[in-house]
């Protein structure tokens, strides 16, 4: 019947790498396989991308299905691989004409109404896109500013399958959607709080400074409410502004935990973290 | 296996056969049997080749005649379509599995529901 091949990518560590989404239509008992190491969400995506294939005003094959993720060797997760194995039935059955997906990185979360959903790592994939040469990115709209911080990679926000469909096809167009990251760099440097803020605290503000200029670590030791936090909490405000390599490298980190709020691009404020005082040395790692 | 309920299966099967001939299905075998089972009803729709389940119930009893057919149920089905498909040597045919739910009540003409691609094959049983 068909045979189609769809790009996309899967984060391992902060890094990502490329996967190709294979789909085999073929004749026989009507079946739907994934192979290539998928976990449960990869597996489960089948539901969705058949819901959401028959929900567009698609047809669902009754044929044999066989959808490979390459490399095999490698575990998948996460439901990002939605969109791509959708695209891939949908090419393989002839209701996508012509489509060249060899130019983009295509990932998404299927919803069972056929819209598409936000997922982690937007920004890690967009990176491995751009150093593999790739054209464009499709992606859900709630990630767009995240991947549009990537240099010469142009960004395809998209909504719901059909129109991801009509984009392939050449029907529509959609805007790349740009930022000005210079100033979205400038604004996302600003800290809700200060070290100016704090009255008193005399020696502990100077010890601070001294950690601060020296690069030194700080144990800070008093009785409850005596300020410990409130200090260490303005602490990150009197290091020295994030370069955007060290901006790109925390924002890989949120992204990946899904921790990047919508509409933010950077995260370009140096992170405070308050782990409980009971959390194991696994608990701190994660 | 009670009396009544085989009755109602008979009267069931018949009905359906009916019910797909007037749709348009060319029946190729009715009750076909293997050791591992059997499948009512397998027909040609169009270019596929359809393994039919047919389920009777009357409107008295609490479930649908379609949640009877369950995992236990369909995989044997499979199996049985597997065989077909290896007896008569129709490896690539393109099929599909449907199910004809039909409910009898007192005086009433038998309620008949079709469900095209009731069901799919999973991993464990592919050639």
């Amino acid at each position: 019947m068909g045979l189609a091949k769809v790009y996309s990518s899967a984060v391992l560590g902060i890094d990502a790498y490329s996967v190709e989404v294979e789909v085999d239509i073929a004749k026989g008992l009507p079946s739907f396989n994934t192979v290539g190491l998928p976990d449960v969400a990869v597996k489960e995506s089948k539901d969705r991308v058949k819901a959401a294939i028959k929900n567009s005003d698609f047809k669902f094959p009754t044929k044999r299905i066989t959808v490979n993720l390459a490399p095999a060797d490698v575990k998948k997760e996460g439901s990002l691989f939605d969109l791509p194995i959708a695209l891939g039935i949908l090419a393989a059955t002839g209701q996508i004409e012509k489509a060249e997906f060899k130019k983009y990185v295509i990932l998404g979360e299927l919803s069972l109404d056929g819209g598409i959903r936000s997922i982690p790592g937007a920004l890690p994939i967009a990176l491995a896109g751009q150093k593999e040469g790739r054209e464009g990115i499709i992606l859900p709209l709630d990630n767009r500013a995240e991947a549009a911080v990537v240099k010469g990679l142009n960004v395809y926000p998209v909504e719901n399958l059909s129109q991801t469909v009509d984009f392939l096809a050449g029907k529509t167009e959609i805007e790349p959607f740009s930022l000005d990251l210079e100033g979205v760099f400038e604004r996302g440097r600003e800290y809700k709080v200060d070290f100016t803020d704090v009255k008193g605290q005399e020696h502990a503000k100077r010890a601070l400074e001294v950690a601060a200029a020296g690069g030194h670590n700080v144990i800070m030791i008093g009785p409850p409410g005596s300020g410990k936090t409130m200090l260490a909490r303005r602490f990150p405000t009197i290091l020295p502004d994030m370069t955007l390599e060290e901006a790109l490298e925390t924002t890989k980190i949120h992204s990946i935990a899904g921790l990047v709020p919508p509409q933010t691009a950077l995260i370009a404020t140096r992170p405070f973290r308050s782990p409980h005082h009971t959390a194991s040395d696994i608990a701190l790692l994660q | 296996m009670t009396r009544e309920r085989q009755i109602l299966g008979e009267l069931g099967e018949e009905a359906a056969f009916e019910f797909l001939r007037k749709k348009g299905y060319r029946i190729l075998e009715r009750n076909y049997k293997t050791p591992l089972g059997e499948i009512d009803i397998i027909a040609q729709d169009r270019e596929q080749l359809v393994f039919v389940e047919v389920k009777s119930l009357s409107d008295t009893s609490y479930i649908l005649p379609q949640e009877m057919v369950n995992k236990k149920k369909q995989e044997q089905i499979i199996r049985v379509a597997l065989s077909y498909l290896k007896a008569k040597g129709l490896k690539s045919a393109d099929c599909r599995f449907d199910c004809v739910a039909v409910v009898f009540s007192l005086g009433n003409e038998p309620e008949i529901e079709l469900i095209k691609d009731a069901f799919q094959s999973d991993d464990r049983y592919l050639y």
